[in-house]
């Protein structure tokens, strides 16, 4: 998680110096969050289903 | 289930990988707000399905509270169902309000802007985020039954986000399906919006199924313990 929001951090502040020069960086960032989300939920479910198959 | 499970999967991503090609390199690049535009297919997606999603959430919970007492066993399979839809769709908004300030600051100058679409679309999130609670909180034998009524009235608040850029001149564009003789998308555009709607439905699709499959074992355990210990079963699986 900390490792997650550092990067997140770094693409949101315009004067990083990494990501200054990436013009499309909201747009990477809006990718890359859906799929961390939707994957977030995936992996809970799938822990929760394992569980109930136990 | 079992059976469905990896052709539906291979079919998503499928879907996933296309929709990925036509979004960030199929699609023309739009002529005022260039490439950021793109979150577009991933932002319109995501508005519609949360709105499909939280609209089986409204039917199952209708269904729950009309066979609770006549038909049990029915009624768990609706308790289960109006779940999974409601964690889809509240998703599905989280991934909208994540998207939403990220196209707009460079599109509008800033993150937010208390606007009837975005502030419903908040309480939208919010008011099903307050349905998970009571799922997971409440105190054991109302749950289900406080839950499907909250989730009728919540649903109420799905209307009202679809209108709000009909009713009020909002900073969030205006509609551009139904939206008036003016409205409408480049073709190509449109071309590469469906096919990510496509996928993110059976995404959402695969995801309700799995979740529902698992909250019907769970019930099922829950029920032999209940018999186990001669308590009542009908509590929700959580």
């Amino acid at each position: 998680m900390t490792t997650l929001s550092m990067f997140v951090m770094s693409m949101l502040q315009d004067e990083s110096a990494y990501w200054a020069g990436m013009k499309h960086r909201h747009l990477v960032l809006a990718f890359v969050l859906t799929w961390v989300v939707q994957l977030g939920y995936a992996a809970w479910i799938w822990r929760r289903w394992r569980r109930a198959r136990r | 289930m079992k059976k469905l499970f990896y052709p539906w999967l291979a079919l998503t991503i499928a879907l996933a990988i296309y929709g990925f090609m036509q979004a960030w390199f199929i699609a023309p690049t739009e002529a005022t707000m260039g490439n950021i535009q793109r979150i577009f297919y991933y932002h319109f997606a995501a508005g519609n399905l949360l709105c499909l999603f939280f609209f089986a959430n409204f039917v199952a919970s209708i269904g729950y509270l009309i066979v609770r007492r006549s038909n049990p066993t029915r009624a768990q399979k609706f308790d289960a169902f109006a779940l999974a839809n409601a964690e889809m769709g509240t998703v599905f908004c989280a991934t909208v309000l994540v998207q939403g300030p990220l196209w707009a600051r460079p599109v509008w100058g800033i993150w937010w802007t208390w606007d009837e679409r975005l502030t419903s679309t908040l309480v939208l999130f919010l008011i099903y985020v307050a349905y998970l609670m009571v799922r997971r909180f409440a105190v054991a034998g109302q749950t289900q039954t406080l839950a499907a009524v909250l989730a009728i009235f919540g649903f109420l608040d799905v209307p009202i986000v679809y209108m709000s850029i009909r009713w009020w001149r909002t900073q969030h564009p205006a509609p551009v399906i139904f939206g008036g003789p003016n409205s409408g998308l480049d073709p190509r555009i449109w071309t590469a919006a469906f096919w990510n709607l496509g996928a993110w439905l059976a995404w959402g699709i695969l995801l309700v199924g799995v979740r529902y499959y698992g909250l019907g074992r769970e019930q099922a355990r829950q029920q032999r313990q209940a018999a186990a210990t001669r308590e009542p079963a009908w509590e929700a699986a959580r």
